[in-house]
């Protein structure tokens, strides 16, 4: 990790992060998740000093010199006892996992919530998918890391210090030098283990890049979409080799890892093996010197077992608190960041005509080495129709995303209504424009979700129906098996259907249409419809966009004609504009573009 | 799991001179489990080194057409051919090395650039130059970061995004570099400006010199360099000849193309 980001991170402290997860799972599960963490921790102490007082408990009874049938009545009991604590206490702990696996998944909601309404422009930056793939490995590791056990670690380390602290009493009560060899002990067995995890930390960042890796691979070699071309290009020469890579870096660095591991482990077992020598042999001497009777000999034997028992326990919930408090931290940096949207007004004239003026505006990519717009100032009126062409590359897809604020500019500023952008809630700045990109794709919901983008059951059937009329999907969509109910793909729902290239287009522009936002912008709307589809969408445009304000991208520079003004970009800067009439008398590049289409259509020249 | 398809196991005989011809033979198709016939009854015969040109409405067939032919999908009912041997008969893997074909969906992947062109760990550097000059994507190639080393897309450490239009030239650069005798391309130009598929037209005839291609388009301008065009409506062959011909016959292409055509010869100053 590098430096700037561990600064970053320094700002979320261990008791800070303590507060917060507990804070939260009060707020996901309620507070009797409290009742049963604190049940189970005593349980989880109280049960293995049962266990381990058995064996003294029983040949205390059996020489306590009563009668016999007594004798077998207080066995009986305690066998008892400690079957009911057992009972009690695996009940308590399934409880307790339930608990703290809902946890995780009620928390993924915040996370994807998240995901879904920060501002793009950060979450797309590099900083901020870093941020992210952190992030999210607090959620969807599985049980054992991220913030699940997290929470259940805290606990854990509770539950053994309880332990730790009943027992050691006891020990501390029959001889304080068998306690203080017990703690010193368990000091370097921790020092051996903190060593060896330290390691691993180090080198887990690089695991999960070459993971990474490895998770796209096998991702993409199984994907429906991807089918044609890896048959087509022979790509199975090519992926399994890539694979055999990813694998062949994981093994050598998991052998590392294991190596730290694998020396502590031989320190800790010698260190056992020299414990037990000794405490067995002090135990014994006792014993055999008369100061210590059978049954508190059999109770030191397994208290001292015990004991070993829970340092192991402690130091492994100690080392999974700080393992995962990276990801705590990360996880915690990830949902702090992005554009602050409390407090920001909503725009004035809500479902009015805008007007939309950008000043000096320049933008350049997060890494480019180019100003991808370059002091641009253009004023779009309310309700005017205005078409973007140039070549690919010109700035037009990144000139709409900075209309409708997705994208905030480098310098410059821009204006909604007169009102500067970056003041307004993006969101509520969203709810004006209606964008139909160049990337097609359905969400595998039924497809009048997706075009309505509410739950399916809630929309407005009648003005589905004319949406998808007006995008010229009615019919397509009266012959599915479940109309408009259909699902979209196939991975949700096994009759689902997938739509063509052009269909889903149209499917677009429906969902646009049924926004009924006051600015329509469309980025090259009829690239994968066929001339008479095209033709057909070009005569209705002029209805659906009346009143609007329109911002209109193609390279079919045929379907400019029924905009207003015409704008002809060229690396980042408008080259030329007016209508297209004014452009083809002004000569230039417009009209050698238009010139350059028209030429295939026009009298075949053989 | 098994493999669906019949195995093949004749080899496809390699023929230098590139004189393969593939017939479909009243070839009907139907996705398993679908009542739906996307192709009815479809005969075409595709001649050598031909310049074929597909057009026809969305869902007309042209896409499940080409996955027939690479046989990506078997037909439901008919046969395809090729040189007469129903092309079930020949080793799957083999038969497919006849075809490169950019699909309109094509896919590239988050590996250096000039892997996705091979599709494989030898690298040739003059081919790969070549390949990416006759697809005009030279230019891009050069001021990427790392050149032809650069990853692309942002899936791993280090990637590069390209623009749609660069990914349509490069997918181009792949099929060029497979050097098949038959070249597909589904609408290769639809994210170009242009100015960019001007170039790519010019380059085509360069392209598929001495090779069968067929083409799919919906810019019908394209279909100007095609000898020959096949017409699809409703998954059945209805129309085919040269551009004059479909022209003069008045018919469904007749429609089309003055559809798109209109919008750019009354206008003036052209």
């Amino acid at each position: 990790m590098k430096k700037a980001e561990m600064k970053e991170l320094k700002k979320y402290p261990i008791w800070s992060n303590c507060l917060y997860t507990f804070r939260a799972l009060r707020r996901e599960e309620g507070t009797r998740a409290f009742a049963v963490c604190v049940g189970d921790t005593l349980c989880s102490v109280l049960l293995p000093f049962l266990e381990a007082a058995m064996a003294g408990a029983a040949a205390a009874c059996l020489v306590s010199g009563k009668a016999p049938w007594v004798r077998l009545l207080m066995v009986a009991g305690y066998i008892l006892l400690l079957q009911g604590a057992r009972f009690l206490q695996g009940n308590l702990k399934e409880l307790r996992n339930k608990l703290f696996f809902l946890f995780r998944i009620d928390i993924t909601r915040e996370f994807e919530r998240k995901t879904l309404e920060m501002d793009i422009q950060s979450l797309e930056s590099a900083g901020g998918r870093k941020k992210w793939e952190a992030a999210q490995r607090n959620l969807y590791m599985g049980n054992g890391a991220g913030i699940e056990a997290y929470a259940k670690s805290y606990w854990d380390m509770l539950a053994n210090l309880g332990g730790l602290a009943v027992y050691g009493v006891i020990v501390g009560r029959e001889s304080g030098f068998l306690l203080a060899f017990l703690v010193l002990q368990t000091f370097i067995v921790t020092g051996f283990h903190l060593l060896a995890a330290r390691r691993t930390y180090g080198m887990e960042e690089e695991i999960e890049d070459i993971w990474k890796e490895f998770r796209y691979l096998r991702r993409e070699s199984i994907l429906p979409g991807n089918g044609k071309d890896i048959r087509l290009y022979r790509m199975d020469r090519w992926f399994p080799e890539a694979m055999r890579e990813s694998i062949r870096k994981i093994c050598a660095l998991i052998d590392r890892e294991e190596n730290g591991y694998m020396a502590a482990g031989m320190g800790n077992r010698l260190l056992t093996f020299a414990r037990s020598a000794v405490v067995y042999g002090w135990l014994i001497r006792e014993m055999l010197l008369g100061s210590l009777g059978l049954p508190a000999f059999l109770l030191y034997v397994g208290i001292v077992a015990g004991f070993e028992a829970w340092v192991r326990g402690f130091l492994e919930a100690v080392i999974n608190i700080f393992s995962n408090e990276k990801i705590m931290k990360s996880y915690r940096d990830f949902m702090d960041y992005g554009i602050v949207e409390e407090g920001k007004p909503a725009p004035g004239k809500q479902g009015k005509p805008h007007e939309i003026r950008l000043e000096h505006v320049t933008f350049r990519y997060e890494g480019s080495r180019e100003d991808t717009i370059q002091d641009l100032s253009l004023t779009i009126r309310a309700g005017e129709k205005l078409a973007l062409v140039g070549r690919n590359g010109a700035g037009k897809t990144t000139l709409i995303k900075l209309l409708c604020g997705l994208y905030r500019p480098s310098s410059g500023k821009i204006y909604l209504d007169g009102q500067d952008m970056q003041t307004l809630s993006q969101r509520e700045i969203f709810r004006e424009f209606a964008v139909v990109f160049q990337e097609v794709f359905a969400f595998s919901f039924p497809l009048s979700e997706n075009v309505s983008c509410a739950q399916a059951g809630t929309e407005d059937g009648e003005r589905l129906r004319r949406c998808l009329e007006k995008a010229g999907l009615w019919e397509r969509v009266q012959a599915l098996p479940k109309k408009a109910g259909t699902s979209m793909n196939q991975d949700m729902d096994k009759e689902g259907v997938t739509l063509s290239g052009g269909e889903l287009q149209k499917m677009m522009l429906a969902r646009a249409l049924y926004k009924d936002a006051p600015v329509v912008i469309l980025d090259e709307p009829t690239a994968a419809l066929d001339p008479i589809a095209e033709s057909e969408m070009y005569e209705k445009y002029d209805g659906m966009i009346r009143g609007k304000t329109a911002v209109f991208i193609s390279h079919r520079l045929s379907s400019t004609r029924f905009c207003d003004r015409i704008l002809f970009m060229e690396q980042g800067r408008i080259l030329q504009e007016g209508s297209h009439e004014s452009l083809m008398k002004q000569g230039g590049a417009y009209a050698e573009l238009f010139a350059l289409q028209a030429r295939y259509y026009q009298k075949a020249k053989k | 799991m098994e493999n669906g398809h019949v195995a093949g196991s004749i080899p496809v005989e390699k023929r230098l001179d590139g004189e393969y011809e593939i017939a479909f033979q009243d070839v009907s198709f139907r996705y398993p489990g679908s009542e739906e016939m996307i192709l009815k009854h479809v005969n075409c015969k595709i001649k050598m080194k031909d310049k074929l040109a597909l057009v026809g409405e969305n869902g007309a067939g042209k896409t499940t057409f080409v996955k027939l032919l690479c046989r990506l999908y078997e037909p439901t009912e008919g046969v395809i051919t090729l040189n007469g041997i129903d092309i079930r008969k020949y080793r799957e893997e083999e038969y497919r090395e006849l075809f490169g074909v950019v699909f309109q969906d094509f896919k590239l992947f988050a590996f250096p650039m000039w892997q996705n062109l091979v599709t494989s760990y030898e690298r040739d550097d003059a081919r790969i130059r070549d390949c990416l000059e006759r697809a005009g994507a030279a230019g891009f190639a050069e001021k990427l970061p790392e050149g032809m080393d650069t990853l692309l897309f942002k899936d791993r450490e280090g990637g590069v995004d390209i623009s749609g239009g660069e990914a349509q030239k490069l997918a181009l650069a792949r099929a060029l570099y497979k050097d098949a005798p038959f070249v597909v391309l589904d609408e290769p130009t639809a994210a170009l400006d242009p100015i960019s598929e001007a170039q790519v037209y010019a380059g085509f005839h360069e392209m598929v010199r001495d090779k069968t291609s067929i083409y799919i388009s919906h810019r019908m301008s394209s279909c100007r360099f095609c000898d020959d065009i096949v017409v699809f409506r409703d998954g059945e062959i209805v129309e085919r000849g040269s551009h004059e011909e479909l022209l003069e016959k008045q018919g469904h292409y007749a429609k089309m193309w003055h559809a798109q055509a209109k919008y750019y010869v009354n206008k003036e100053g052209c």
